[in-house]
């Protein structure tokens, strides 16, 4: 059978030479890894040379939909965009939707490899077969909203558009990339890396027809999961707010970031949440391609600073840019959010480092000389000033431009206690003191403190929050399950939101791609990517292990001080149980690193030899 | 089979367009699908929805007489007599009529309602009421 959801090619682009080319996606690339995800991970771990700097020419940037991407299958619209983390130093890669992916595709490619540096500015312009290299000179410094509606203007509204803002020009450690005027890439510092080699954005446009390999199964499939989704409950009840849904339960259940982590619980929820999202500032709902429950709510607020447009606030925005800021009107929210996305900073990052920039100046370890202006909770001012000056690297902001972990080192006086990451990743949110299974998700995510991975914390409360009893075991199935769909080239919502059944993609992948791929096949793919990143950080990273998967400080010795989750805490004791608990379930060493026997069991035996090369007794 | 746009409802997921080109050509291209989704961001931020409208317009400027009224009361383009010229493609004022690379000929909506039927948003609705979403 003929192989579909492929393009069959992958294009090569050189910034340094201006130069590129294609070369076949390769039959073990496609068999073991599938695409998406996997390639990204595949490709780091060949291209990146070790030891690179991640700001250095030699990083390199893979950019890649899935094989369902782009085709008639529910929301296939997602792209993993990867590098060498500067946030890190380790594994890198960050997942967005809107409609660049699928273009991708039509354009012929199975993924973009980007490398080297541009001389100058640029904007790459991939138009099917046709590559070039735009001068950027005038849309450098320009915010990446703005940037997005130049290239519109000039290339034609049929070009799709990755663009970086400022803090990806200014190489702040974490930078996104934007699309589709309010879809991120968002973590790990991917927006610095394309600043890192004067690439200013990417547009894409194709014309191709994206070949499927059973094309009457795989139609009636599709058409049958659509009708599914079209009578979910939560079709109706979930789509109107999108992820702001969440807002109330977070709160309620004690995990919702407050004033930089210090509690959980904030009392002005009901004005941040979905709701007030729908009622005070919803203009249009906005789908990524092919999504039956559009959680894109374009919105217009106004605040006492000015009216805005912006796409969102969504969930974890509202939470770190929101909660933990302690901004209590989604106006305000809406405001920042704007803000920090022409700026092109991740707003869960930027959201962290503004919380522990005001609790610095609250606790006395940063003046108002170091500054600038003093600084409040609750104050829309003081959060633009902040985002502001990370962005553009002006005074203090030079220093919090380099992420909490960074930061807290420099500023000191026990700041590091309540630097709120993992691995040098600021954290998402959810705050898992009093949540097992979301504490192991978060420590031992690859990319650092990040939620998609394995969004736990509902197992959790469904079976016992102070259990550590089969926590670790539900963080590695959903690690399994949930970076599946960035392989695929899809959005995990439907089933995450509405309770899609998993057995519908099962169905539905060798209907598409003709591989004759069971789930189970499936998960072993991720699990072998899993330990990939894992191995990629250990590469990369000197000592890398045990001591890199703790929370702070704040979260193993500070009780919460009020509400749902008043007076808990995860011991260290507890975590430790927790990491000696996983890494025995992963088939690890006890510091952390996969074994050789596990390693030659997924087929990476090549993993294995540069690991044991580096001196880790495997 | 009446169709009808809702722009305030549309989302812009495209899936119009897809499982138009599928259900027509068996193609999955969304460039083949004979409406138009056009966008208007970052403001006002809204959505617009082209659909055919039965105009006429695709018969009137076919110079080879390839375009006919079906007996469902939308045109259709017969591919023996197209000379894919493109007349008609440009004509449009809706922009809603395509051209398939790989069958080389015009398409003009069908009116087989498979737009009404996945549209998440009920963005295109059959006035009539004969189809509805799935």
């Amino acid at each position: 059978m003929k192989l579909g959801g492929y393009m069959g090619k992958i294009l090569e682009v050189d910034l340094t030479a201006k130069k590129s080319r294609t070369f076949p996606t390769g039959e073990d690339l496609i068999r073991d890894y599938v695409g998406g995800r996997g390639f990204v991970a595949k490709l780091l771990w060949d291209l990146v040379p070790r030891g690179a700097d991640p700001l250095s020419p030699e990083n390199v940037v893979v950019i890649a939909p899935g094989p369902l991407t782009g085709v008639f299958v529910p929301a296939s619209g997602k792209v993993h965009m990867g590098a060498k983390s500067p946030a890190t130093g380790g594994y890198g890669d960050s997942n967005m939707g809107g409609h660049f992916s699928p273009e991708i595709k039509y354009a012929g490619y199975d993924a973009l490899v980007v490398r080297g540096k541009a001389e100058k500015p640029v904007v790459l312009v991939i138009d099917d077969d046709k590559v070039s290299f735009e001068d950027a000179g005038d849309l450098w410094g320009k915010g990446a909203i703005t940037a997005e509606k130049i290239l519109k203007d000039r290339l034609g509204e049929d070009f799709q558009i990755a663009v970086i803002g400022p803090a990806g020009e200014n190489l702040v450690k974490f930078a996104c990339i934007s699309h589709d005027f309010g879809r991120q890439a968002g973590r790990t510092g991917v927006g610095a890396v394309w600043g890192s080699k004067n690439l200013k954005a990417v547009a894409v446009r194709g014309s191709r027809t994206i070949p499927v390999a059973q094309p009457k199964e795989a139609f009636s499939k599709a058409k049958e999961m659509y009708k599914t989704c079209f009578h979910k409950p939560g079709f109706k009840t979930w789509t109107p707010y999108g992820t702001a849904e969440v807002v109330d339960w977070v709160n309620k259940v004690g995990a919702f970031p407050t004033k930089n982590f210090s509690t959980t619980y904030f009392e002005r929820h009901n004005r941040i949440n979905g709701q007030s999202l729908k009622e005070r500032i919803l203009i249009t709902d906005k789908g990524c391609f092919g999504c039956p429950t559009p959680c894109g709510k374009y919105s217009r607020a106004q605040t006492r600073l000015g009216e805005v447009l912006v796409e969102g606030p969504e969930y974890e925005t509202i939470a770190l840019l929101g909660g933990n800021v302690a901004l209590g009107e989604i106006e305000e929210v809406a405001y920042a959010n704007r803000v920090a996305d022409e700026l092109g900073l991740d707003t869960i990052s930027a959201g962290n480092v503004a919380a522990f920039a005001i609790e610095c100046f609250e606790k006395g370890l940063l003046s108002r000389e170091q500054i600038g202006r003093n600084l409040s909770w609750g104050d829309l001012e003081s959060v633009v000033y902040l985002l502001e000056k990370m962005a553009r690297r002006e005074g203090i902001g030079d220093l919090l431009a380099e992420g909490v972990k960074v930061a807290s080192e420099k500023i000191g006086g026990g700041s590091e206690r309540f630097a709120i990451h993992v691995k040098g990743l600021e954290w998402s949110g959810y705050e898992a003191r009093w949540a097992p299974a979301m504490m192991i998700s978060y420590i031992t995510c690859d990319v650092g403190a990040h939620h998609n991975r394995s969004w736990a914390i509902t197992f959790d409360v469904a079976k016992g929050r102070d259990s550590l009893e089969g926590k670790a075991d539900k963080a590695i199935e959903l690690q399994h399950i949930r970076p599946l769909f960035d392989v695929l080239g899809l959005c995990r919502l439907q089933w995450v939101e509405i309770g899609f059944e998993l057995e519908n993609y099962a169905e539905i992948f060798p209907m598409v791609t003709g591989l004759g791929y069971s789930w189970e096949d499936l998960i072993k793919v991720s699990e072998r990517i899993w330990n990939l990143t894992r191995a990629f950080s250990a590469r990369e990273i000197p000592g890398f292990g045990r001591s890199f998967d703790y929370p702070p400080a704040r979260f193993m010795e500070e009780p919460v001080p009020d509400g749902p989750a008043k007076g808990k805490f995860l011991a260290r004791e507890s975590v430790d149980r927790l990491l000696d608990d996983y890494y025995a379930k992963r088939g690890w060493t006890k510091e952390g690193i996969p074994t050789r026997s596990k390693l030659s069991e997924l087929g990476l035996d090549f993993v294995a030899e540069e690991l044991e090369k580096d001196g880790y007794s495997i | 089979m009446n169709l009808t746009a809702y722009s305030q409802r549309c989302s812009g997921c495209k899936a119009c367009l897809l499982v138009c080109a599928l259900e027509n050509f068996g193609l999955n291209n969304p460039k083949y699908g004979a409406l138009n989704i056009i966008q208007h961001f970052p403001d006002p931020g809204t959505f617009e929805v082209k659909v055919c409208t039965r105009c006429g317009t695709c018969k009137d400027v076919c110079p080879t007489g390839a375009i006919e009224m079906g007996d469902n009361g939308f045109f259709r383009v017969n591919s023996e007599e197209c000379i894919g010229c493109r007349a008609c493609v440009e004509a449009c004022p809706e922009k809603v009529i395509r051209f398939i690379v790989e069958k080389n000929v015009a398409f003009t909506c069908t009116g087989c309602g498979e737009c009404v039927r996945y549209c998440p948003r009920e963005a295109v609705t059959d006035a009539s009421g004969e189809v509805a979403r799935a």
